[in-house]
């Protein structure tokens, strides 16, 4: 288990470093010049020299990438003397349009995104999982055709026409919920739901869709098995039956895809929060591509990239415990 | 021409089927139908809208009339059905390029680390594992504002091929792998045929139907994905109308104009529905495991 978690952790680290690298090749192919963007209308050559220089982008592009990794495992100053700029560990960059490492940035951000996702994941895994649970024992019911309808249109809406559609019925029409704004949890709870409501439903109608569609698929698979026939003819309550032997099975790729969902939402849910003018990670995403800040679009991406991957490796984690067979084969 | 039969004899995939034939049909008839409401999508209609009122189109649900049968947009007037159609045109365009993209790719490289086996696989599978691990829309946005002065709509194609292409390539993989170990394989190797006549005379034909299920959900997928790029303002760029691009300038309007999203928004939601609709009679008739419901 040990070895497991060793080999799966290194493998973690060196796909980090790719999509690093990746990142870095794209900013630096980019035409665009950071060191104009930074420097701003008034410009003179000898400030965007100075420019350049403080921002180490007058080096190899070798040398540049190094100083970033650099930066994030040991942090690193920008330029020397009095006009030195400190990006303290973790330094993923540092934003000269708002004047502010872009760490900071990022992790102000954090909680408004967080709140997004870990809400509307606890609401479509309860309604995703319970339709689908309750389709696959009512197969060919009205109910089962009905869900999987509503499924399949949950599915295919996409999230800015939802989250248009109920701002538009539920704050302007109707007037139950006010225009969302970030509140944080702990001043006002009751502010913070009430202003997380609508992404909560928004996210959680595409999502509740694909997980009850995956929870009906595998439950009906599950309850065809030899191993349900022999605990129901050992005389075992049907409950236990459908818990202890049909939804246990059928729950380990619900853990995969869960994995995977929630670690991109965490990344920032950028069509969302940019419908509902949120600011978290992604409404600083989508900010920073309109005003080409490319240090915040690269550390965005490697923080986002870093959710997901480290999702991968909880996931795996979690089947090499339920799963023995899982450790022998890797 | 089976599979049309059989699809054909479902109700919601004969549905779903027509709604998207006639899709393709208005996209590929645009140019007519706005010769027959005589609109352009590009040309202004300043007196259509109320300039007193912030330039919110006259008349009942954003303008709707009978020389605009959709409404206008606000602002300048341009008529909506005739940017409705032209965006059909180009979404339709690019996700059914973009997944010619990706489903080449993917089957080609699928097949090969499937049925090769050893380092090719290792390589092409760790490849996959990566591409799958990367935030793809950020990566996207980021890729495509990189290149400011290329071909928005070339661009979306590569971009949402390339980053499909590991989705198509798990699947046929997966198969190949099955294929490869198949008795009329080892037949055929007997029989002396090369390795090439194997994998494009024997394997290959096998993967139609999961490739052909894979392309049909990949289609609604690519419009979904160009149209929320497009929406970020990074899909394809204004004159050239997109349905993500109109919503994404419908929303500073969506309470005084709620027609200006809805229809686009609709039209959207319609055609992904009808896809994926389709897709999954398509999976249900051609794989015998999944009992049509």
């Amino acid at each position: 288990m040990i070895l497991y978690l060793l080999r799966r952790l290194a493998v973690t680290a060196l796909i980090l470093l790719v999509i690093c690298a990746a990142t870095f090749a794209i900013f630096y192919l980019m035409p665009a010049d950071p060191a104009q963007g930074a420097c701003g209308k008034a410009c003179s050559p000898e400030r965007l020299a100075g420019i350049r220089a403080t921002l180490g982008l007058d080096r190899s592009p070798f040398a540049q990438f190094g100083d970033y990794l650099g930066g994030i495992l040991s942090g690193r100053t920008y330029g020397t003397g009095a006009q030195a700029v400190p990006c303290p560990f973790p330094c993923l960059g540092f934003s000269f349009q708002t004047n502010r490492p872009v760490w900071e940035m990022l992790t102000a951000r954090l909680p408004v995104s967080v709140s997004i996702a870990a809400g509307a994941a606890v609401l479509w895994l309860a309604v995703g999982v319970a339709a689908g649970v309750v389709s696959a024992l009512r197969r060919g019911s009205l109910w089962d055709r009905a869900a999987m309808t509503a499924a399949l249109g949950g599915v295919s809406l996409p999230v800015y026409f939802t989250a248009l559609v109920l701002q538009y019925l539920l704050v302007v029409r109707l007037n139950v919920l006010p225009y969302p704004t970030a509140v944080p949890l702990t001043e006002d709870p009751a502010g913070w739901a009430q202003s997380m409501v609508m992404p909560w439903i928004t996210l959680a109608m595409l999502y509740a869709g694909v997980y009850a569609r995956v929870t009906r698929s595998e439950m009906l698979e599950s309850l065809g098995q030899n191993y349900v026939r022999t605990a129901r003819a050992k005389g075992l309550a049907e409950v236990t039956v459908v818990r202890r032997h049909a939804l246990r099975p059928a729950l380990m790729p619900i853990v995969t895809i869960f994995g995977m969902d929630l670690g991109a939402l965490l990344g920032g849910a950028l069509i969302t929060e940019s419908v509902f003018g949120l600011p978290g990670v992604g409404k600083l995403a989508a900010d920073a591509i309109a005003g080409a800040d490319q240090p915040v679009i690269l550390g965005v991406t490697l923080v986002a990239a870093c959710f997901v991957v480290l999702a991968n490796l909880v996931v795996d984690l979690v089947y090499a415990v339920l799963d023995p067979r899982v450790r022998a084969v890797a | 021409m089976t599979v049309l039969r059989k699809l054909l004899a479902q109700r919601s995939a004969a549905l779903a089927l027509t709604a998207v034939a006639l899709l393709v049909l208005t996209a590929l008839a645009a140019p007519l139908i706005t010769w027959l409401a005589g609109s352009s999508p590009t040309a202004f209609h300043g007196e259509a809208v109320d300039p007193a009122l912030g330039g919110l189109p006259r008349g009942t649900a954003g303008g709707i009339s009978a020389a605009h049968w959709l409404g206008v947009e606000p602002v300048n007037g341009r008529d909506v059905l005739a940017r409705v159609v032209y965006g059909a045109r180009v979404s339709l365009l690019i996700a059914v390029l973009a997944t010619a993209l990706s489903v080449t790719l993917g089957t080609a490289l699928g097949l090969l680390a499937g049925f090769l086996g050893g380092w090719t696989d290792t390589v092409i599978g760790r490849l996959m594992d990566l591409l799958l691990s990367f935030p793809s829309l950020i990566f996207m946005i980021a890729l495509i504002s990189a290149a400011p002065g290329a071909d928005r709509r070339l661009l979306l194609v590569v971009v949402l091929g390339f980053f499909g292409w590991p989705y198509v390539g798990r699947i046929v993989r997966g198969q190949a792998m099955v294929l490869a170990r198949g008795e009329f394989v080892a037949a055929a190797r007997v029989l002396g045929a090369s390795r090439r006549t194997l994998l494009l005379r024997e394997v290959l034909p096998n993967l139609t139907g999961p490739v052909l299920v894979v392309a049909t959900m990949s289609i609604p997928a690519c419009i979904a994905t160009e149209a929320g790029l497009s929406f970020l303002g990074v899909g394809v760029q204004p004159p050239t109308p997109s349905w993500g691009q109109m919503i994404a300038t419908a929303v500073p309007w969506y309470a005084a104009d709620p027609a200006y999203f809805l229809i686009p928004g609709a039209l959207l939601f319609v055609t992904v529905l009808a896809f994926n609709v389709l897709g999954d009679a398509v999976r249900d008739t051609l794989d015998p495991r999944s009992r049509p419901r």
